[in-house]
């Protein structure tokens, strides 16, 4: 906390005072008739909206969510305990809303905006209502800018563009958040925003994912919202919200936002347990009926934006700009079942999804991505074409590969152009393999992937493979340098890069030992 | 209390709309459902309920009409006596709705003097309209000022309404 010394404080006091407003005004009031687990019920309140911010006594907040005919049952945003039965709650006519702004940046909040970082007080102008309608179709414009996840697999074979939504999906312990955060470190330097929601988590590895953030320099352009395992399932439900509307700032600015949220099925948890104790009729798995909507509505404000409705929407003072805000929405299946609820509703919602399956994790395939079943329906357009013209071949190299692979273990003896397949195959999957917190450049990524497109790891042995890719990048970085540096920065792939890359290679492969 | 009020509804609305002459009936034996002997005969476990009807009933043999009696034994049969109170209460709020009447309760520290009530009726009525009847109540813990309420909507103009909103001010 910032220091303040006494002076200072009497004079905050005296302003405080100052601002206070005494003129009596009318409110709408009702009394609490039944009060458990973060649930209440009032009686009276016939004014109230739905979803509408309701001030209780003790400084308590809460939200009203069932409007019935003669209750309104709330839910209670904080300490709950503090309240009894029997006193009274009021209308606010304000529905909840989270502080939104660059002041956000760098810190870690809770589900209402609020700093838990003990970084002090965080000066934000802005408010935004935490629910909002999704922009329509006239706003919004097709997705065709990547952004770069920084890891080969996913940005050769399932790409994401800026305002596509990406699921990540997978059973605990497959590495989903490490995709996540390894797409954040890649963003530091590219300008896109980041919000990370932690929902339903354990503090210890909210701190863990803020410190590896900090580590790698990419906490200066990300927001955490926290909702841990020990807030109430209110928070918990809202944290999804609340981060969407702090990113819909910079998509709503002509800039470009990442938001993840980490994850969905534990959101979809604390909204089941809110809408049981509220009485809402339960249907499949225990969810409410909404649970599909809770999702959709979320999701579908990750888009992107065109330039008219950014100009719109800034009164003309950012012309010309995009925006957009890129979903990784991750969620846990239990043993791999895909066909539960909440699988199949954010799989049908999102525009694609990576798989993440446990056997390739703990046969050292990291990221542990299902390449036979990861998908992505928009962001082949977004592509860099360095990236896309190379990677094209990877996908079919393993599909191949898998195809040979099952046929390979009945055959005794293969003919020449399925063996080369197969070795292709092998070289191809150990070379996807890529460690947690490194993520590649474009050039880098190029680099690779020609070498694996032109057959340089033909002559490398499988187990060689990480060492060549390592030995392949410093030598090009200190002696290529000029050409890195261009394909980086454009992502641009011609003749004359091919036959750069060729000669770099050529003379990698004469020259250096790995 | 709200749970009364979901419950009391349907007969309240029952009634009024048989007639709009119920309201002393309803009056007198609401009055005496309040009454703490009465009260201890409608909960006491040592009577069957038929026999609870019977006692209650000659309570107001002659006083009240041949319909409430029917009334009384419709609610006896389905264990509501005790709801009679809050049947009373939203049936004089219908009656007063459908005369377009508001009934505002009034809460001050202290017995407000007949010139103070007049002259806050009157400013009353710019905020909740001209056909209103002021209910005076003694809440001690307001401290000063007074506190208008009309259903569920409020207006505090009370030392104590000044006083929060100054606390929360505050923190």
């Amino acid at each position: 906390m910032e220091e303040l010394n006494p002076s200072e404080i009497s004079q905050i006091i005296r302003q405080k005072i100052d601002a206070l407003d005494t003129e009596p005004r009318p409110s709408n009031e009702g009394t609490i008739v039944f009060l458990a687990d973060g649930i209440a019920r009032i009686h009276g309140l016939g004014e109230v909206m739905n979803g509408e911010l309701i001030q209780f006594e003790h400084g308590v907040q809460g939200m009203a969510l069932n409007l019935e005919r003669d209750f309104v049952g709330a839910v209670i945003l904080g300490n709950y305990r503090l309240l009894a039965e029997g006193e009274t709650a009021k209308c606010t006519g304000t529905i909840l809303e989270v502080p939104v702004g660059e002041a956000l940046l760098g810190r870690v909040v809770n589900a209402l905006g609020e700093p838990i970082d003990g970084k002090g007080a965080i000066n934000a102008e802005l408010r935004s209502p935490v629910e909002k309608i999704a922009p329509g179709v006239i706003s919004r414009q097709g997705v065709d800018q990547p952004v770069q996840i920084g890891l080969k697999a996913i940005d050769s074979m399932v790409p994401v563009g800026r305002g596509q939504r990406e699921l990540i999906i997978g059973d605990r312990q497959t590495g989903k958040t490490a995709i996540a955060i390894d797409a954040i470190i890649n963003q530091k330097d590219t300008g896109v925003k980041c919000v990370y929601v932690a929902i339903g988590q354990k503090q210890s590895t909210i701190a863990g994912v803020v410190r590896t953030l900090e580590k790698y320099g990419a906490m200066d352009n990300t927001i955490v919202v926290a909702a841990g395992a020990a807030d109430p399932a209110p928070m918990q439900y809202i944290a999804a919200f609340s981060g969407c509307s702090m990113g819909e700032y910079f998509r709503d600015r002509g800039e470009d936002a990442l938001i993840v949220y980490d994850d969905l099925t534990k959101q979809a948890w604390a909204y089941r347990q809110m809408s049981l104790l509220l009485k809402r009729p339960p249907g499949r798995e225990a969810y409410p009926g909404d649970v599909f909507y809770l999702h959709s509505r979320l999701l579908e404000r990750s888009a992107r934006v065109s330039a008219d409705y950014v100009e719109k929407f800034t009164d003309g003072k950012v012309k010309g700009k995009t925006g957009s805000l890129t979903a990784l929405p991750i969620v846990e299946t239990q043993e791999g079942d895909i066909s539960a609820f909440v699988p199949t509703n954010v799989i049908s919602i999102t525009d694609g999804q990576i798989f993440l399956e446990t056997s390739l994790f703990s046969a050292g395939l990291k990221p542990a991505m299902d390449p036979g079943i990861s998908v992505s329906r928009v962001g082949g357009a977004a592509q860099l074409p360095i990236i896309k013209k190379l990677g094209g071949g990877i996908r079919t190299a393993l599909a191949q590969y898998r195809e040979l692979e099952a046929f390979s273990q009945f055959a005794s003896d293969l003919d020449d152009a399925s063996r080369e397949q197969l070795e292709h195959g092998t070289r191809v999957t150990e070379l996807m393999k890529q460690g947690q917190n490194s993520p590649m450049s474009v050039s880098e990524m190029g680099a690779v992937l020609f070498a694996a497109n032109e057959g340089y790891l033909k002559e490398v042995e499988v187990e060689k493979i990480k060492d060549f890719e390592k030995a392949l990048l410093a030598y090009l970085h200190s002696e290529h340098t000029e050409l890195m540096k261009a394909v980086a920065e454009t992502g641009d792939y011609g003749d004359a890069v091919a036959a750069e890359f060729k000669e770099a290679l050529d003379n990698f492969v004469s020259t250096q030992t790995y | 209390m709200a749970n009364n009020s979901t419950l009391s509804r349907p007969y309240a609305q029952a009634l009024f709309e048989h007639s709009d002459d119920w309201s002393s009936d309803l009056e007198k034996i609401s009055l005496a459902v309040k009454d703490p002997g009465v009260a201890n005969l409608i909960d006491s476990p040592h009577l069957s309920y038929q026999d609870k009807v019977e006692q209650f009933l000659a309570l107001f043999e002659g006083e009240i009409e041949s319909n409430a009696v029917n009334f009384l034994k419709v609610l006896g049969e389905s264990k509501r006596l005790s709801l009679i109170p809050d049947i009373e209460k939203e049936y004089r709020a219908l009656i007063e709705s459908s005369k377009g009447k508001k009934t505002v309760e009034l809460f001050s520290p202290f017995v407000l003097s007949v010139e103070q009530q007049e002259k806050i009726t009157t400013s009353l009525k710019k905020r909740f309209g001209d056909n209103l009847t002021t209910e005076a109540g003694v809440d001690e813990s307001l401290i000063g000022g007074f506190l208008a309420r009309s259903g569920d909507d409020v207006l505090d103009a009370s030392i104590k309404g000044k006083l929060e909103k100054l606390s929360n001010q505050l923190t």
